[in-house]
Protein backbone atom coordinates (compact mmCIF):
# COMPACT_ATOMS: atom_id res chain seq x y z
CA UNK A 1 0.00 0.00 0.00
CA UNK A 2 1.25 3.56 -0.83
CA UNK A 3 1.63 6.21 1.60
CA UNK A 4 -0.34 9.42 1.43
CA UNK A 5 0.98 12.40 -0.26
CA UNK A 6 2.38 14.24 2.14
CA UNK A 7 2.65 17.51 0.30
CA UNK A 8 -0.39 19.57 -1.08
CA UNK A 9 1.57 22.40 -3.50
CA UNK A 10 -0.98 25.04 -4.27
CA UNK A 11 0.02 27.62 -7.08
CA UNK A 12 -2.25 30.87 -7.66
CA UNK A 13 -1.42 33.60 -10.16
CA UNK A 14 -3.34 36.57 -11.07
CA UNK A 15 -3.37 38.87 -13.71
CA UNK A 16 -2.73 42.20 -11.66
CA UNK A 17 0.36 40.35 -9.83
CA UNK A 18 3.50 39.18 -11.96
CA UNK A 19 4.78 36.43 -9.43
CA UNK A 20 2.63 33.52 -8.96
CA UNK A 21 2.18 32.68 -5.46
CA UNK A 22 2.94 28.89 -4.41
CA UNK A 23 2.24 27.11 -1.18
CA UNK A 24 3.28 23.62 0.40
CA UNK A 25 0.92 22.84 2.38
CA UNK A 26 1.90 19.60 4.54
CA UNK A 27 -1.09 18.04 4.12
CA UNK A 28 0.12 15.18 6.44
CA UNK A 29 -0.93 16.75 9.22
CA UNK A 30 -4.58 16.24 8.21
CA UNK A 31 -3.87 12.85 8.06
CA UNK A 32 -2.80 13.09 11.60
CA UNK A 33 -5.68 14.28 12.35
CA UNK A 34 -8.21 12.32 10.66
CA UNK A 35 -6.30 9.42 12.26
CA UNK A 36 -6.98 10.71 15.91
CA UNK A 37 -10.42 11.53 14.91
CA UNK A 38 -10.85 7.95 13.56
CA UNK A 39 -9.11 6.08 16.80
CA UNK A 40 -11.32 8.41 19.16
CA UNK A 41 -14.36 7.16 17.22
CA UNK A 42 -13.83 3.91 17.10
CA UNK A 43 -16.31 3.10 20.05
CA UNK A 44 -18.63 4.54 17.90
CA UNK A 45 -17.74 2.63 14.81
CA UNK A 46 -18.16 -0.33 16.56
CA UNK A 47 -21.04 0.16 18.05
CA UNK A 48 -22.77 1.61 14.47
CA UNK A 49 -21.46 -1.90 13.17
CA UNK A 50 -23.32 -3.99 15.74
CA UNK A 51 -26.56 -1.69 15.03
CA UNK A 52 -26.19 -1.89 10.86
CA UNK A 53 -25.65 -5.63 11.14
CA UNK A 54 -29.39 -6.49 11.35
CA UNK A 55 -29.48 -4.68 8.06
CA UNK A 56 -26.54 -5.69 5.50
CA UNK A 57 -25.43 -2.52 6.20
CA UNK A 58 -22.12 -3.84 8.31
CA UNK A 59 -20.01 -4.56 5.54
CA UNK A 60 -20.55 -0.92 4.57
CA UNK A 61 -19.42 0.08 7.80
CA UNK A 62 -16.61 -1.78 8.36
CA UNK A 63 -15.31 -1.46 4.91
CA UNK A 64 -15.62 2.18 4.49
CA UNK A 65 -12.54 3.89 6.21
CA UNK A 66 -10.59 1.22 4.39
CA UNK A 67 -11.48 2.15 1.44
CA UNK A 68 -11.05 5.55 2.03
CA UNK A 69 -7.84 5.32 3.24
CA UNK A 70 -7.38 3.53 0.01
CA UNK A 71 -8.65 5.99 -1.89
CA UNK A 72 -6.27 9.02 -0.30
CA UNK A 73 -3.07 6.49 -0.34
CA UNK A 74 -3.30 6.91 -4.40
CA UNK A 75 -3.78 10.49 -4.51
CA UNK A 76 0.17 10.67 -5.02
CA UNK A 77 0.67 12.26 -8.74
CA UNK A 78 -2.45 14.10 -8.93
CA UNK A 79 -2.70 17.35 -11.04
CA UNK A 80 -5.28 20.19 -11.53
CA UNK A 81 -4.90 22.64 -13.21
CA UNK A 82 -7.39 25.78 -14.50
CA UNK A 83 -6.51 28.54 -16.49
CA UNK A 84 -8.66 31.25 -16.37
CA UNK A 85 -8.83 35.06 -18.43
CA UNK A 86 -7.31 36.30 -15.59
CA UNK A 87 -5.80 33.88 -12.82
CA UNK A 88 -4.40 30.28 -13.14
CA UNK A 89 -4.82 27.76 -10.37
CA UNK A 90 -2.68 24.59 -9.77
CA UNK A 91 -3.14 21.76 -7.58
CA UNK A 92 -0.60 19.06 -7.13
CA UNK A 93 -0.61 15.76 -4.52
CA UNK A 94 2.93 14.88 -3.84
CA UNK B 1 3.94 -20.06 -40.25
CA UNK B 2 7.24 -18.05 -40.21
CA UNK B 3 10.24 -17.63 -43.19
CA UNK B 4 12.21 -19.67 -40.49
CA UNK B 5 10.21 -22.40 -39.92
CA UNK B 6 9.05 -22.93 -44.09
CA UNK B 7 13.41 -22.96 -44.66
CA UNK B 8 13.75 -25.55 -41.91
CA UNK B 9 11.07 -27.74 -43.07
CA UNK B 10 12.02 -27.20 -46.38
CA UNK B 11 15.46 -28.49 -45.54
CA UNK B 12 13.72 -31.54 -43.34
CA UNK B 13 11.73 -32.01 -46.39
CA UNK B 14 14.87 -31.99 -48.76
CA UNK B 15 16.50 -34.50 -46.53
CA UNK B 16 19.63 -31.92 -45.56
CA UNK B 17 18.59 -32.72 -42.16
CA UNK B 18 17.19 -34.85 -39.74
CA UNK B 19 13.94 -34.49 -38.21
CA UNK B 20 15.72 -34.26 -34.66
CA UNK B 21 17.53 -31.58 -36.11
CA UNK B 22 14.97 -29.95 -37.46
CA UNK B 23 12.92 -30.41 -33.87
CA UNK B 24 16.07 -28.36 -32.29
CA UNK B 25 16.06 -25.48 -34.51
CA UNK B 26 12.05 -25.01 -34.55
CA UNK B 27 12.60 -25.32 -30.77
CA UNK B 28 15.19 -21.98 -31.27
CA UNK B 29 13.17 -20.06 -33.23
CA UNK B 30 9.94 -20.02 -30.92
CA UNK B 31 6.09 -20.33 -31.83
CA UNK B 32 6.57 -16.92 -33.71
CA UNK B 33 9.81 -17.62 -35.67
CA UNK B 34 11.35 -14.70 -36.49
CA UNK B 35 8.89 -12.03 -35.16
CA UNK B 36 10.74 -9.98 -32.77
CA UNK B 37 9.13 -10.06 -29.86
CA UNK B 38 7.65 -6.66 -28.81
CA UNK B 39 7.86 -5.20 -25.43
CA UNK B 40 4.87 -5.84 -23.34
CA UNK B 41 2.70 -2.37 -23.00
CA UNK B 42 3.28 -0.67 -20.42
CA UNK B 43 0.30 -0.23 -17.79
CA UNK B 44 -1.23 3.10 -18.04
CA UNK B 45 -0.73 5.35 -15.30
CA UNK B 46 -2.46 8.28 -15.68
CA UNK B 47 -6.18 9.68 -17.17
CA UNK B 48 -5.48 13.49 -18.18
CA UNK B 49 -8.33 15.40 -19.45
CA UNK B 50 -7.91 18.48 -21.39
CA UNK B 51 -10.32 20.95 -21.69
CA UNK B 52 -9.32 23.72 -24.07
CA UNK B 53 -10.77 26.89 -26.12
CA UNK B 54 -11.89 24.87 -29.58
CA UNK B 55 -9.28 26.81 -31.98
CA UNK B 56 -11.82 26.82 -35.19
CA UNK B 57 -13.96 29.07 -33.02
CA UNK B 58 -12.81 32.93 -32.35
CA UNK B 59 -10.59 33.11 -29.62
CA UNK B 60 -13.02 33.46 -26.48
CA UNK B 61 -11.17 35.01 -23.20
CA UNK B 62 -13.86 33.45 -20.73
CA UNK B 63 -13.37 29.48 -21.78
CA UNK B 64 -11.07 27.99 -18.96
CA UNK B 65 -8.22 25.48 -19.90
CA UNK B 66 -8.82 22.83 -17.40
CA UNK B 67 -5.92 19.93 -17.16
CA UNK B 68 -6.65 17.42 -15.10
CA UNK B 69 -3.98 14.40 -14.53
CA UNK B 70 -5.74 11.45 -12.60
CA UNK B 71 -3.77 8.45 -11.33
CA UNK B 72 -5.37 5.14 -12.73
CA UNK B 73 -4.37 3.50 -9.30
CA UNK B 74 -6.81 6.12 -8.02
CA UNK B 75 -9.48 4.73 -10.62
CA UNK B 76 -8.89 1.32 -9.23
CA UNK B 77 -8.94 2.54 -5.67
CA UNK B 78 -12.39 4.09 -6.58
CA UNK B 79 -13.99 1.28 -8.38
CA UNK B 80 -13.94 -0.81 -5.47
CA UNK B 81 -15.90 1.53 -3.54
CA UNK B 82 -19.07 -0.24 -5.77
CA UNK B 83 -18.50 -3.39 -3.41
CA UNK B 84 -19.92 -1.42 -0.31
CA UNK B 85 -23.44 -1.08 -2.19
CA UNK B 86 -25.61 -3.32 -0.55
CA UNK B 87 -28.14 -5.24 -2.55
CA UNK B 88 -30.95 -3.18 -1.85
CA UNK B 89 -29.36 0.14 -2.77
CA UNK B 90 -27.67 -1.80 -5.89
CA UNK B 91 -30.71 -2.60 -7.29
CA UNK B 92 -31.99 0.98 -6.98
CA UNK B 93 -28.78 2.54 -8.75
CA UNK B 94 -29.77 -0.02 -11.67
CA UNK B 95 -32.99 1.32 -12.16
CA UNK B 96 -31.81 4.69 -12.15
CA UNK B 97 -29.21 4.11 -14.77
CA UNK B 98 -31.48 2.05 -16.59
CA UNK B 99 -34.22 5.16 -16.43
CA UNK B 100 -31.01 7.26 -18.18
CA UNK B 101 -30.73 4.15 -20.63
CA UNK B 102 -27.93 2.42 -19.82
CA UNK B 103 -28.43 -1.35 -19.02
CA UNK B 104 -25.73 -2.55 -16.47
CA UNK B 105 -25.76 -4.25 -13.38
CA UNK B 106 -23.24 -2.25 -10.81
CA UNK B 107 -22.95 -5.97 -9.11
CA UNK B 108 -21.16 -7.44 -11.95
CA UNK B 109 -18.52 -4.74 -12.09
CA UNK B 110 -15.21 -6.66 -10.83
CA UNK B 111 -11.46 -6.05 -10.11
CA UNK B 112 -10.56 -8.27 -12.55
CA UNK B 113 -12.31 -7.07 -15.01
CA UNK B 114 -11.02 -3.66 -14.03
CA UNK B 115 -7.69 -4.22 -14.99
CA UNK B 116 -8.94 -5.54 -18.18
CA UNK B 117 -10.40 -2.56 -19.13
CA UNK B 118 -7.50 -0.78 -17.98
CA UNK B 119 -5.43 -2.42 -20.15
CA UNK B 120 -7.56 -1.29 -22.63
CA UNK B 121 -7.15 1.63 -21.43
CA UNK B 122 -3.84 2.30 -23.05
CA UNK B 123 -5.39 3.07 -26.69
CA UNK B 124 -7.61 5.35 -25.55
CA UNK B 125 -8.16 8.82 -26.92
CA UNK B 126 -11.34 10.96 -27.02
CA UNK B 127 -11.93 13.79 -28.69
CA UNK B 128 -14.46 16.24 -28.38
CA UNK B 129 -15.14 19.35 -29.59
CA UNK B 130 -18.34 21.20 -28.79
CA UNK B 131 -18.43 24.73 -29.35
CA UNK B 132 -16.60 26.85 -28.11
CA UNK B 133 -14.79 23.86 -26.03
CA UNK B 134 -12.42 21.13 -27.20
CA UNK B 135 -12.08 17.84 -24.58
CA UNK B 136 -9.38 15.33 -25.24
CA UNK B 137 -9.09 12.56 -23.03
CA UNK B 138 -5.72 10.35 -22.85
CA UNK B 139 -3.99 8.11 -20.87
CA UNK B 140 -0.40 8.39 -20.30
Amino acid sequence: MNCPPLILRLDIAKAEHPRHTVFWLPIFLAWIILAAIFIALSPLIILATLVAAPFGWAKTVILFIPLVCNVICHLHGMEINIEKKDSVIFISFK
Amino acid sequence: MSDNQKRVLDMLAEGKISAAEAQKLLGAIGPEGDEPKSAPPRSPKYLRVVIQPNPDVPENEDVKRVNVRVPVALIRAGIKFTSLIPAEASEQVNEALKEKGIDFDVRNLKPEDLEELIAALHDLEVDVQNGQEKVHVYVE
